[in-house]
């Protein structure tokens, strides 16, 4: 079943539609919860987050543009993943990669969304294969270990191309104004 | 601001990378759990008895939505729609003189609606009283809201100080015409059943300098048109809580639709 197909029929109520969905997307909701909740939490936590993902699916379908189901379904993944880290009082994965960023006038959501395009743009820019390595650890949470063997690469190859993502990623935040520092890189 | 790069990365998603190795029992057992969740928001709701004072307590009916076997549709409808980028929800307040005439119209804008409220009734929702079995600690702030002779409030929030709101419980009312916004960047972080009502959990951020993040139960009951909304700075734990212990009055009293003020806002917030 295509993708258009697939969501109008969920849209319109269509359970069966929702099961071709999940047998097409799980592993890959799945996989990506389990980057960000194991360890510490268990896999019966993984397919609870993945089976409340594609419960939201059932209820938010009109919010799906047709194209975007694999990208809605990371993101919903990503937040669903984090809230019952938070709301299990567990560290979030990747706390520590944080940068401190400091600029004039006052911090709000313009400046986060700003941030995020930034982020965006500076990743863009990176040449093949440090953006999708990039991608991979930071929004897809793959351990590094996992990115290597995907890619066939070194695992001390890919930390390397990692912290020039991040380097890269500090420089055109500072280019534009911001005052950017790493916290416990 | 320390900020993640995780947060940093949101919008950076690697459209050609496909994760996970296909696992046909977990994909079963995946299946089998949102498949029965969906049977189950699918069962009609409860058809309350005669009209009159009904006093529903929530914890009372968890036990009794397991074992109810009547059911009807709801006679009502709330529709929740986040609005297209870009959208100023607006309406209008009308203000009129003691003859009815006309003495202003002021219209109210939202550019930040996070939500969207709207109704579809064929009749008229009754007011909601309420009596909280728990609340959070004071925080030392003013506490708005009087209770009725009997104990029952309509409102009742701890408005607290600073950046804190630490909860506010009001009701909206089905009225069919009306619009109601939630302001802020919301998302729906829970959805189902919460006893006997439908359920959702929202939580909206605000300037930071502002208002902390509001954490937002909605308990929704389109059979008898009102939705119950627990909101506050404090915890969505807190919010559960308060909502377990409440016991909800629906009266006799009706809320009819007042088209001079078609639009109005939930959220919690300081003037």
């Amino acid at each position: 079943m295509n993708e258009g197909r697939m969501l109008r029929r969920i849209r319109g109520g269509d359970s069966e539609a929702l099961g071709a969905a999940i047998e097409q997307y799980a592993a890959y909701v799945a996989a990506i919860a389990r980057n960000i909740v194991e360890p510490p939490l268990q896999p019966e936590d993984v397919e609870e987050i993945s089976a409340d993902v594609f419960l939201r699916l059932w209820r938010n379908a009109s919010d799906v543009q047709e194209g975007r189901l694999k990208a809605w379904l990371a993101a919903v993944t990503r937040n669903c993943a984090r809230d019952r880290l938070r709301r299990a009082r567990l560290p979030e994965p990747l706390a520590e990669d944080c940068l401190e960023i400091s600029f004039p006038g006052p911090e709000d959501g313009l400046v986060r969304a700003e941030l995020r395009q930034l982020a965006r743009a500076a990743v863009e820019s990176l040449p093949e294969p440090d953006r999708g390595i990039f991608m991979r650890y930071y929004y897809l949470c793959q351990k590094t270990d996992e990115i290597a063997a995907a890619l066939g690469m070194n695992p001390a190859t890919v930390r390397t191309r990692l912290a020039r993502g991040r380097d890269k990623l500090r420089a055109f935040l500072i280019e534009r104004g911001y005052r950017c520092e790493a916290v416990d890189f | 601001m320390k900020l993640s790069i995780f947060d940093l990365a949101g919008d950076c998603f690697p459209e050609d990378v496909m994760l996970g190795t296909k696992d046909a029992a977990m994909t079963a057992r995946i299946k089998e759990s949102v498949m029965k969740s969906i049977e189950l928001e699918k069962r009609p709701r409860r058809r309350s008895g005669s009209r009159g004072l009904r006093i529903v307590a929530l914890v009372a009916a968890i036990a009794a939505a397991l074992t109810a076997t009547a059911y009807a549709a709801g006679l009502f409808r709330m529709h929740m729609d986040r609005p297209e980028q870009g959208t100023v929800v607006s309406g209008t307040w009308t203000e009129r003189n003691e003859d009815g005439t006309v003495d202003h119209v002021q219209t109210m804008s939202y550019p930040d609606a996070g939500f969207v409220f709207t109704f579809e009734a064929e009749t008229t929702p009754h007011v909601v009283k309420f009596k909280p079995g728990w609340l959070p600690e004071h925080s030392g702030g003013p506490v708005f809201g009087e209770p009725d002779a009997e104990g029952w409030y309509q409102y009742l929030s701890d408005n607290g100080e600073g950046k804190d709101i630490p909860y506010v419980i009001q009701t909206m009312y089905m009225n069919e015409g009306k619009t109601l916004v939630l302001n802020g960047e919301c998302q729906v972080i829970k959805e189902g059943t919460f006893g006997d009502y439908q359920m959702k959990e929202i939580r909206c951020s605000y300037y930071p300098e502002y208002l902390n993040d509001g954490n937002y139960l909605l308990l929704i009951d389109e059979t008898e048109g009102y939705c119950l909304i627990v909101s506050g700075t404090n915890s969505m734990e807190d919010m559960e809580h308060i909502a377990r212990e409440l016991e909800v009055l629906v009266t006799d009293e009706p809320v009819d639709y007042n088209p001079d003020y078609n639009v109005g806002q939930i959220n919690i917030g300081r003037g």
